[in-house]
């Protein structure tokens, strides 16, 4: 019923008329979508064909800015000074009790931020000077202060983030979201990933995995260096026109075998060479950034042929504007210990910043610029958050740094339906709890799938005997974050 | 105890040997009691000193009062340590037996045992999975609505179990097994479920022939290899799979078994298949995975090392797809495309994808362009005319002669590529030579090159990708 109610809110008159235009069906479709067969029969013809979600969406792809390793929420975006004040004090008895760490075990000292921070944009969001081109874009960012996972250390708490369990296994949001939508542009496939600064997720190709779900829905990872797709580019010595030929004379043969075996497969498989060969094209096209703009290109500090954020930034945007559905991008070297200058959260944390800071908000305004950003969500943190007290391996250390945290941390959405310029949810006073407005992961993935148009706990797959679905039985959409 | 010398010695006159005894024993007051020492410059005894006490023992027994054993054993120890002639070949025993000794194991073979009762773990359920949140204490046992276990003392152990499954009053797992065979061999099982036969599983399509099925892979005491024989000679098996818009209407998924079944290899057999037609397979089995060819990506895994890998020297490099090393965060991407499962968790069926990813693997991974190259060569070097040779990779790659109309298309194909190799030689011999290596003597890289393409195509045949 509830279902129902946000449909019926969701579709405007205009969407109606819209819609009648194609005929009443899609909108029975939208609401039979739930059953199995229905699905499962489309999937037949092409898995990757366009659906309907549950309802009118309010964001209709996804950009998520993976800061792998977890970004210090309290230098950052949660500003303590309560903390600040009691720097270097005994951290209280009643925060450790019962509590595990990563790094860290007896009476660790408190660590106020070493970062300055301000309010920045017209929503007053306090962020800190390791940021200051986010600052520009504080009025449309969407904080919230009250994240909670269940893991602490990187690879489950990825998992859990990604496919809503801390066990391997389980398919990520992106591919959930591909076998909910399919792909809009069939050129390119729906679900990319982006890796930077060198080094895989924590939760490897799991982290972008279709788990149970049919690998056509898995990520495929883009490159900047190399294939742009795995073996996308033709063997060396053949040629567009080789190709061409040779792709002719397949066809031809697939298709006398077709007229005697009369399996339709057969034109399936005659119809997927033909996209593999226009996707030779398309793909190397819309990995290529050297088209842009100069300006475009310094807005976001990218350059052509480097591989690195700035690169990546510029390229979710590309892909997006390509039809692509849902873009993920990991940046590795956000595990701020301390157990190097880089690691730690004064100077390390700027430097790390001033890598991700420029391209983030250079993006914003880019998808702003091209009338993108309204229906495209774009979410930015990392797996957990990072104590509010010094870790135990670099407490004596000249680096300050902090150990993993599970309780609450920090993490933006921006755009496809989030508020603007708003901050959702509260941490105590010293950063060691949520006091208000709790959000889950779950509460988190549920939200997502809300905004792309998906009852969350209807997209379901049947996989050895039950149901699953992201949230598994989890997962409450925060109405109050959205627009 | 006879002490040899390890070298002779002579003593002198007015020399004296002294032979002194030290107390070396941690009992300090155990000490030798009655002790007598005797000379001798006899040679024999020092030959003799090197036998074994029960052995001189037995030697001193009279021949005709030796049991058999006790002949046995003297023969035995003389030919394995004494007799003379038989030296060389003793050096060579034991050179082996070291060479036995110094081998390091591939690997070790993890082997579960059950633990003697006093260490049996003690288990208890876990309130909502959390292990450090612990319920009652359990005891194994059998699942009670299913047949009754043998009658025994104490709980059962992983034996009774073992005995319980394949018990002859459990039809459960004979069917649940054939289903597992048919399905393989079908692509889709009786029970389409075939990981779930409970009650959120489908029922069978045809529930007598999985009994029938199920009753005789008891009857054959659980012969596969006769179980498979069984259904592949059936009729049901044999049909043709070619299929008209009719059957189609009213059996679209040929669950009424109206045809045969035709569907696309797994990711293995792609890779297996694409090896052994152009004469690249190696048939070397067992031993540590193997590494074949994979693009570089450049990238660390988290916390590890480098995720690409040093490809296996050799023939190595062409072992089946079974060999293959894989990392759960990383699997082998051609055959991830191919939807080899990941395997995060234990996987029976596997889906079957149609999707333009695959296309580029067999169109354009250097495995299935060296593949290419190789069924190329195999053609070029087969005698005959043209068409004799491309009617001998056809057959080769889909175990058929082609038909008059798909010759004259790969000899159309194999003509024009020639043609416009003709013109660019660098193009021609790299399309040939990488990464197979170099051109036999003599031979033209436009010709060669026509081949590679001709091999290419031929292994993206839809019919060569698929079960037919």
């Amino acid at each position: 019923m509830e279902n129902y109610k946000q449909y019926l809110q969701a579709v405007t008159r205009r969407h109606f008329l819209q819609n009648t235009g194609i005929g009443l069906g899609s909108i029975a479709l939208a609401s039979m979508f739930a059953d199995r067969s229905a699905a499962s029969s489309r999937a037949a013809t092409n898995p990757l064909a366009v659906k309907q979600p549950h309802f009118t969406p309010k964001a209709k792809r996804v950009i998520y800015l993976h800061m792998t390793g977890s970004p210090p929420n309290l230098d950052l975006f949660d500003y303590k000074p309560e903390l600040i004040k009691r720097n270097d004090e005994d951290c209280p008895d009643d925060f450790l009790k019962g509590k595990e760490f990563a790094f860290t075990t007896g009476v660790p000292k408190l660590l106020g931020t070493p970062q300055k921070f301000t309010q920045a944009g017209e929503c007053g969001t306090w962020m800190s000077a390791a940021i200051p081109h986010l600052h520009e874009v504080a009025d449309d960012l969407c904080v919230i202060h009250s994240m909670t996972t269940d893991q602490f250390n990187h690879a489950p708490a990825e998992l859990l983030l990604y496919t809503g369990s801390a066990q391997s296994g389980r398919p990520s949001i992106g591919s959930w979201v591909t076998y909910g939508l399919g792909t809009e542009n069939q050129n390119l496939p729906g679900f990319v990933v982006l890796i930077s600064s060198g080094v895989q997720p924590n939760g490897g190709n799991k982290s972008f995995g279709s788990g149970f779900l049919p690998s056509v829905y898995q990520g495929v990872q883009c490159r900047s260096q190399g294939d742009p797709v795995l073996y996308v580019s033709n063997p060396k010595g053949m040629n567009r026109d080789i190709r061409r030929l040779s792709l002719d004379a397949l066809k031809d043969l697939n298709e006398i075998h077709e007229h005697e075996t009369g399996d339709p497969e057969t034109r399936t498989r005659i119809s997927q060479y033909e996209l593999a060969y226009r996707m030779q094209v398309s793909v190397p096209e819309v990995m290529d950034i050297s088209k842009e703009t100069k300006q475009t290109l310094e807005a976001y500090g990218a350059r052509p042929g480097a591989s690195s954020l700035a690169n990546n930034c510029l390229l979710a945007r590309r892909l997006v504007e390509a039809g692509v559905r849902y873009v993920q991008l990991f940046d590795w070297g956000w595990d701020f210990h301390g157990t190097r200058p880089d690691s730690g959260i004064g100077d390390g944390l700027k430097k790390k910043c001033a890598t991700m800071d420029k391209p983030v908000a250079a993006l914003i305004k880019d998808l702003k610029q091209r009338g993108l950003f309204e229906d495209t969500l774009i979410i930015w943190g990392g797996e957990f958050g990072r104590t509010p007290f010094r870790e135990g391996r670099t407490a004596k250390s000249k680096v300050l740094g902090r150990d993993h945290y599970p309780d609450c941390y920090t993490m933006w959405l921006a755009g496809g339906g989030a508020k603007a310029g708003f901050n959702y949810g509260q941490t105590d006073e010293l950063g060691f709890g949520v006091v208000e407005n709790r959000v889950h992961v779950h509460d988190l993935q549920a939200t997502i799938m809300h905004l792309l148009g998906f009852n969350h706990e209807k997209l379901t797959y049947r996989f050895q005997g039950r149901d699953y679905r992201l949230t598994d039985v989890h997962g409450n959409v925060v109405h109050d974050i959205i627009s | 105890m006879t002490l040899v010398p390890r070298k002779p010695f002579f003593v002198q006159d007015k020399e004296q040997l002294v032979v002194r005894i030290e107390q070396q024993s941690p009992h300090v007051n155990h000490n030798l009691g009655h002790f007598q020492f005797s000379l001798t410059d006899n040679p024999i005894v020092s030959e003799m000193a090197k036998v074994k006490p029960e052995m001189l023992e037995l030697a001193r027994i009279p021949v005709e009062k030796r049991t058999p054993e006790m002949q046995r054993k003297l023969t035995q120890y003389y030919i394995a340590e004494i007799a003379p002639e038989l030296k060389d070949t003793r050096k060579q025993i034991a050179k082996l037996e070291q060479s036995i000794k110094n081998q390091k194991p591939y690997t070790t073979v993890p082997v579960m045992k059950q633990l003697p009762k006093e260490k049996y773990r003690k288990t208890f359920i876990q309130i909502r999975g959390n292990y450090k949140s612990l319920g009652e204490q359990v005891q194994p046992a059998l699942l009670s609505a299913f047949h009754a276990p043998p009658k025994k003392e104490g709980p059962p152990d992983r034996m009774d179990l073992a005995k319980w499954l394949i018990d002859k009053n459990n039809p459960l797992t004979p069917r649940v097994i054939a289903n597992r065979f048919w399905e393989k061999l079908f692509g889709i099982g009786l029970v389409s479920t075939s990981e779930e036969f409970g009650s959120q599983g489908e029922l069978p399509s045809h529930p007598k022939l999985l009994n029938w099925l199920a009753s005789e892979l008891l009857r054959l005491q659980w012969d596969q290899k006769a179980f498979i024989k069984t259904i592949v000679m059936s009729a049901t098996y044999r049909q043709s799979s070619h299929t008209t818009a009719e059957k189609l209407e009213r059996d679209p998924k040929n669950r009424l078994l109206s045809r045969g079944a035709r569907f696309r290899l797994s990711a293995e057999m792609v890779r297996d298949q694409a090896l052994a037609v152009s004469g690249l397979l190696s048939r070397k089995m067992y031993g540590p995975p193997v590494k074949p060819p994979q693009p570089s990506l450049g990238l660390n895994a988290a916390f590890g090392g480098r995720i690409d890998w040093q490809t296996s020297k050799g023939e190595d490099r062409y072992r089946r797809g079974l060999y293959t090393t894989w990392r759960r965060s990383n699997p082998y991407p051609s055959m991830a495309a191919f939807d080899a499962p990941n395997r995060e968790t234990c996987s029976l069926k596997r889906e079957r994808t149609n999707t333009p990813l695959q296309a580029f693997v067999t169109l354009n991974d250097p495995v299935y362009v060296e593949a290419a190259q190789a069924l190329g060569r195999r053609m070029a070097k087969h005698s005959g005319t043209l068409q004799d040779r491309l009617r001998f990779g056809f057959l080769l790659c889909t175990a058929r002669q082609p038909q008059e109309n798909e010759l004259q298309r790969l000899v159309e194909l194999f003509n024009s590529a020639n043609r416009k190799y003709q013109n660019d030689t660098k193009a021609a011999t790299e399309l040939a030579t990488e990464p197979i290596g170099p051109l036999p003597q003599e031979a033209d890289p436009a010709e060669y090159a026509a081949w590679t393409l001709v091999g290419n195509v031929l292994l993206n045949l839809d019919e060569v990708l698929m079960k037919p």
